[in-house]
């Protein structure tokens, strides 16, 4: 009897230790925010948008492992720039222009800029109707015809969108992502509405199917855009570098 | 000793289940292993819109030096590309359109340049040079654009692309 206990404490021991060598080989995902804390004059600017981090790091990745990682992305301050002709009769000095969208709080003080190309006119922004999102002009020059530049904020949301992206350049010793690689990337929201000033977290998981073979140390990119309409697009890019295991 | 040979295996029956979990977790960390630098990647630009009017045969046209201005409060250093990443397109219905390509015939590219006013800068519509490496982040810098117009000009309907600028530590 003795004996028989004996032999199973010493099974229950290999056992355990058993688990800590052999258990585990599909890992748990992990999940980390990155809340950028920097020195002081390098916090991230509420009024700009941005992405953080701009680099992540998997290392002893494999067939059939998955990574995971909450990337940041922040929408500053929604800037319009709009251009209108406003014309002018014999002694009118005012004008209005209508607005795509409306203004931050329906106040003036969201009018960062209002510029004519006429040099005779000294505009200013005199009123604002929130309901028909008018904007009322004065020190207009009687007439004339002139090209009216107005920048404001407005209160409205953005899109944005979140992908998958070859790198445009790649770390030193990194290569190429393997062909496929676009369908072991995951973004758990790829088009968040986001509203100014607003940080959301977006998951973005790396699946690497069983089977599927890799460079032993690769690379590939998260793009954020923002949705524009303009001729300029800007992109704002998160770097991935994958370290196979072994390496 | 008999009892406490059951004894021990008692407690090692209701350690399994306690251990377990913490052996998994310490086996995630020490099987794909995840870190990233605190940082943040930010750009602007000020103009999003170029209009560059009407276009003559052989005639370029280009912005002003500097008439995009890009603000990086990124907190690193960041590689900016420039890249077409939509080509010609009629802005009248049914016109016709463009190709993208060093110019020929109803065909023309963009070139830039960073803040010099050379056009040196060819903007590719299947890949993305660097544009501007700014030397630690918090750098503001401009660029502008050139249009390298077409040599004979059949398609008269108004054109227009769209260039996306990225950024990255």
């Amino acid at each position: 009897m003795k004996k028989f206990m004996m032999g199973v404490l010493i099974i229950g021991l290999l056992a355990l230790s058993a688990c800590s060598f052999s258990g585990g080989t599909q890992p748990i995902p992990t999940s980390t925010s990155v809340i950028p804390t920097l020195p002081t004059g390098y916090e991230p600017p509420e009024a700009q948008t941005w992405l953080s981090p701009g680099r992540v790091q998997i290392g002893n990745f494999y067939p059939g492992a998955t990574a995971e990682w909450n990337i940041l992305v922040h929408n500053g301050e929604n800037s319009c720039k709009i251009e209108y002709y406003i014309g002018t009769e014999a002694g009118e000095t005012a004008g209005s222009v209508v607005l795509p969208e409306g203004l931050v709080g329906g106040s003036l003080s969201s009018v960062v800029s209002l510029v004519s190309n006429y040099l005779g006119d000294r505009p200013s922004s005199v009123g604002y109707n929130v309901g028909k999102k008018e904007l009322a002009i004065s020190g207009l020059a009687p007439s004339t015809t002139r090209k009216i530049s107005i920048v404001y904020l407005s209160p409205e949301p953005s899109t944005f969108s979140i992908y998958y992206k070859e790198p445009d350049s790649l770390t030193e010793g990194f290569s190429m992502p393997p062909i496929g690689a676009k369908d072991w990337v995951i973004v758990s929201d790829p088009s968040p509405v986001l509203a100014p000033k607003e940080t959301r977290e977006i998951m973005v998981s790396v699946v690497m199917p069983q089977g599927a073979t890799a460079p032993n140390k690769w690379e590939f990119w998260i793009g954020v855009a923002q949705a524009s309409a303009g001729m300029v697009q800007v992109e704002l890019c998160s770097r991935w570098t994958v370290e196979m295991r072994g390496y | 000793m008999k009892r406490a040979l059951v004894g021990l295996i008692v407690v090692l029956v209701m350690l399994v289940p306690l251990l377990m979990p913490v052996m998994a977790q310490a086996l995630t960390t020490a099987v794909v292993t995840l870190n990233a630098t605190p940082s943040f990647v930010s750009i602007s630009v000020n103009n999003t819109s170029w209009n560059f009017g009407n276009v003559s045969a052989g005639v370029d046209k280009a912005t002003g030096t500097g008439y995009f201005g890009v603000t990086d409060t990124s907190s690193v250093q960041t590689t900016n590309t420039i890249q077409c990443t939509t080509v010609w397109a009629a802005s009248t219905p049914g016109g016709s359109v463009w190709t993208y390509g060093a110019p020929a015939a109803d065909t023309a590219q963009l070139k830039a340049s960073d803040g010099d006013g050379a056009f040196d800068l060819t903007v590719p519509s299947g890949s993305s040079p660097t544009l501007h490496i700014t030397p630690t982040g918090n750098s503001n810098w401009v660029f502008e654009l050139q249009l390298d117009a077409p040599s004979s000009i059949t398609h008269g309907a108004p054109q227009g692309c769209r260039v996306t600028v990225s950024s990255a530590t």
